[in-house]
């Protein structure tokens, strides 16, 4: 992609930057939120259940 | 010996690559890896890699292969490393093996060896059980061991036999189970369930994991008085009806259990044939105890909520005694 003059490294580094903050937003969330309760077992099966 | 249920499936497959040079191993990690289970640790060392193949990542290939080298006078052992994957292979399954011999009289002696079920929380597609979708195809046979006796002594008589069977290995059983195995060459015919345990109220009919379920509910309702039979089919098909009806015909009263989901399970089909056979032996409705009918949930409290277990059949238990 740098031959290529697709990108720039700061390019990439940035993209890069911006997965890790994303994937790390949504660990924290997902750590952060509670179980779900057992009576949403049959949802989300059909749009409507 | 003591032994777990994955070293019982383990000994059995040894035990027949010893006794016949046709037995050979096929699919993804099960050489240099020792399977994602460790079921074939040590096999590639000790038999070689003609005998023990490392394959792509492609179940349709390593099923396809097995039902060529099977048409050609070999008895492969495929592995697929989660039962859930079987799906990319299910042509090749249903509409070719299950078909060979009806068609123009080959035998497809092959084995395909398959980790299923829940409660290791693996989500979606790592927890099915998809047992069912085979018992319907005529042509297939399967097996569902739940102990580590009937693990090698079923993984043996599958080897030997010159049908497709599918063998469904609960992966939540492989360490959880040690028990007392046979080091000898036994094997423990397809097609027998077992009474596991005497009863008189009711008769409940289950295999794979949810034996331990039965076992556990059986406990407790014995210490309410309740007295439950457990019959273990072992095989899925041929199904033993004999002894399934004959619990059926001595406590009148029957609960169906599988882990597997409702609609379409083995339990409507044990149902119809209690209800066509022996009618007038029951005293109440057969009852079934199953998942629900929703994917495997990966979150802890909803996959312990979608798994049958044993306060369950229990209250369904004590229900229908008092019907």
């Amino acid at each position: 992609m740098l031959q290529n003059h697709w990108a720039k490294q700061d390019d990439i580094e940035q993209l890069h930057a911006d997965i890790r903050r994303e994937v790390d937003e949504a660990v924290e969330w997902a750590e952060n939120s509670p179980f779900p309760d057992p009576s949403e077992l049959l949802d989300n099966v059909y749009e409507r259940s | 010996m003591l032994m777990t249920y994955l070293e019982a499936v383990r000994r059995g497959i040894w035990e027949e690559m010893e006794r016949d040079p046709n037995v050979f191993l096929l699919g993804e990690d099960i050489g240099v890896y020792g399977g994602a289970f460790k079921v074939t640790a040590g096999m590639l060392d000790h038999f070689g890699e003609a005998r023990v193949i490392d394959t792509p990542i492609s179940e349709s290939a390593i099923v396809g292969a097995a039902i060529g080298a099977s048409l050609m006078g070999l008895r492969p052992v495929a592995e697929i490393q989660f039962a859930d994957f079987i799906t990319c292979a299910y042509d090749q399954i249903v509409n070719f093996a299950a078909k060979c011999r009806y068609r123009w009289g080959a035998a497809v002696p092959m084995v395909i060896r398959a980790p299923s079920g829940g409660g290791i929380h693996g989500g979606p597609f790592h927890s099915q059980n998809p047992e069912a979708w085979f018992a319907h195809t005529p042509g297939l046979k399967v097996v569902t061991p739940a102990t580590a006796h009937d693990a090698k002594g079923l993984i043996k008589s599958a080897i030997r036999d010159n049908d497709p069977v599918l063998f469904f290995e609960h992966k939540a059983l492989y360490r959880r189970i040690k028990e007392d195995v046979p080091e000898d060459d036994f094997t423990v015919p397809l097609g027998k369930a077992a009474v596991v345990r005497e009863g008189r109220n009711l008769s409940i009919i289950t295999y794979g994991a949810m034996l331990y379920v039965a076992r556990e509910a059986a406990e407790t309702l014995a210490r309410e008085g309740i007295s439950a039979e457990i019959v273990d089919l072992r095989t899925l098909v041929p199904l033993d009806d004999q002894t399934v009806l004959e619990s059926v015909k001595k406590t009148s009263k029957v609960l169906l259990l599988h882990e597997d989901t409702l609609t379409g399970g083995m339990g409507a089909e044990l149902a119809a044939r209690i209800s066509e056979k022996v009618f007038e032996y029951l005293d109440g409705p057969i009852v079934r105890v199953t998942a629900p009918d929703t994917p495997v949930p990966y979150s802890p409290p909803l996959e312990e909520a979608f798994l049958p277990n044993a306060a369950k059949v229990a209250e369904r238990a004590r229900w229908l005694t008092h019907y």
